[in-house]
């Protein structure tokens, strides 16, 4: 089933029961439409999921947790993503991306009902294959019950990464640029991943003097990149800096063999 | 020879201070998984009929507002989405001089997260949709108490947007990086 069937199989069916799921409404006519004010409020964990299944199936299991005061209904679904070299996300059909885990993962079940403060467990069949893949589950809440209205529907993305046992980590980080205003040091650099399985890496950014000694850093916080992906990360040293040249070295570490770093000139005037 | 008893006393307190430590102590441990939340009220967004003079500025601005509260502990956006390629339009005049406009573009809808000083189209995609950063590679941590309010504004053009009801669906979703 694609995304695009998913999603307008449950909108027609949210259409006819609930009046409209997820619409903004501009009345041309001379109708006032009244609002409601839903309210969604729930929790997922985890968020990431990284599985290397060999041989058999793994069952990862995810928990959604409803935190607000009143019964809500949650549908589950999976899709792929991709995200761009400023970590912007696109979700598409299930199937469309080359590395697509269509036909690899079984969510069960496609939807629950919780009580406040009542969580309930999805869980993911993962199937064993000799490639990596990757996609999203998306946890949606809607209301539940005889409520009508026009609403943006609410959703807690978990993101998938299936590795093999044959899978590498290969990570080299271009170009490191940076300038000083009155908030510090603005560092910019890119890094790509050369490998073949998904990473998160971490580390810092520090600034050097010529001689090599660190007088400022700050921390690279963990951030995700796909295989064949670049990204572009931004982090500022929050550190004035006298006249002079000094050196700019990201350091990270992606889960390889290595740390991965690079470094750029900042001269200030 | 002073020197060999002295290490063998401090061997042996030390022998004891470990097996004392040992027996005494104890451990704990918590595995915590990667979380978000996410929490949104308002999310029925609505505008009043729009006027002339609406027409006349291009748009009208929505009569309620989005609040989200977001937390997790990782690095995180929150984007919003459509899958929709255009509105959808019903309840026209009808007939061939006032159709309701069947392909409203999904980009005439505006978000903005400063008060509408900036304003930013939902795109329009039959194949992909590319999420609009209403919060963007947040650092982890926990923002319910500085929710993100969203303005809406629909944009308006007396030659396209004929008489009726026009309807969109969209989503927010919390996203780890």
């Amino acid at each position: 089933m694609s995304f695009r069937k998913q999603c307008a199989g449950r909108c027609a069916s949210a259409l006819e029961f609930l009046g409209g799921r997820g619409r903004i409404v501009l009345a041309l006519a001379a109708t006032l439409v009244a609002a409601q004010q839903l309210h969604a409020q729930f929790s997922v964990q985890p968020v990431i999921v990284t599985a290397t299944p060999v041989d058999s199936a793994l069952v990862a299991v995810v928990t959604v947790r409803n935190q607000s005061a009143v019964e809500k209904q949650y549908h589950f679904s999976f899709a792929d993503f991709d995200q761009d070299v400023d970590g912007g996300h696109s979700f598409h059909p299930l199937g469309s991306n080359a590395a697509s885990c269509n036909g690899r993962v079984r969510v069960s079940p496609s939807g629950t009902t919780l009580l406040p403060g009542e969580r309930a467990a999805i869980r993911l069949t993962l199937s064993a294959a000799d490639r990596e893949c990757w996609g999203v589950l998306l946890v949606e809440e809607d209301a539940r019950g005889t409520v009508r209205g026009l609403r943006a529907g609410s959703q807690i993305a978990v993101k998938l990464y299936l590795t093999t046992p044959r899978s590498t980590l290969d990570a080299s980080i271009g170009s490191v640029t940076s300038s000083i205003d009155t908030a510090g040091v603005h560092v910019t650099f890119e890094m790509r991943n050369s490998g073949s399985a998904p990473m998160r890496p971490q580390g810092r950014a520090e600034i050097r003097t010529p001689a090599g000694d660190a007088i400022g850093a700050t921390e690279v916080e963990a951030f995700s990149i796909l295989p064949g992906h670049s990204r572009r990360m931004h982090v500022t040293v929050a550190k004035q800096l006298p006249p002079g040249k000094y050196v700019i070295v990201p350091i990270l570490d992606f889960g390889g063999s290595f740390l991965a770093g690079g470094q750029g000139l900042l001269t200030v005037p | 020879m002073r020197k060999i008893l002295a290490a063998l006393v401090i061997g042996c307190f030390a022998t004891s201070s470990a097996v004392a430590q040992q027996a005494a102590g104890a451990t704990a441990s918590i595995t915590i998984a990667t979380t978000l939340y996410l929490s949104a009220s308002g999310t029925a967004v609505t505008f009043t009929t729009p006027t002339e003079a609406d027409f006349n500025a291009g748009y009208i601005s929505s009569a309620t507002t989005t609040a989200i509260k977001f937390a997790g502990n990782v690095r995180h956006s929150v984007v919003g989405w459509t899958a929709a390629t255009s509105m959808t339009g019903t309840l026209g005049l009808g007939g061939a001089v006032d159709p309701v406009n069947g392909a409203k573009a999904v980009s005439d809808l505006q978000w903005s997260t400063d008060a509408g000083v900036t304003n930013t189209g939902f795109v329009a995609s039959t194949t992909s949709v590319s999420g609009a950063k209403i919060v963007n590679q947040h650092a982890r941590g926990d923002s319910r108490l500085t929710p993100k309010n969203v303005t809406y504004r629909m944009l308006l053009n007396y030659a396209t947007d004929t008489p009726g009801k026009y309807d969109l669906g969209f989503t927010y979703t919390i996203i780890a990086d």
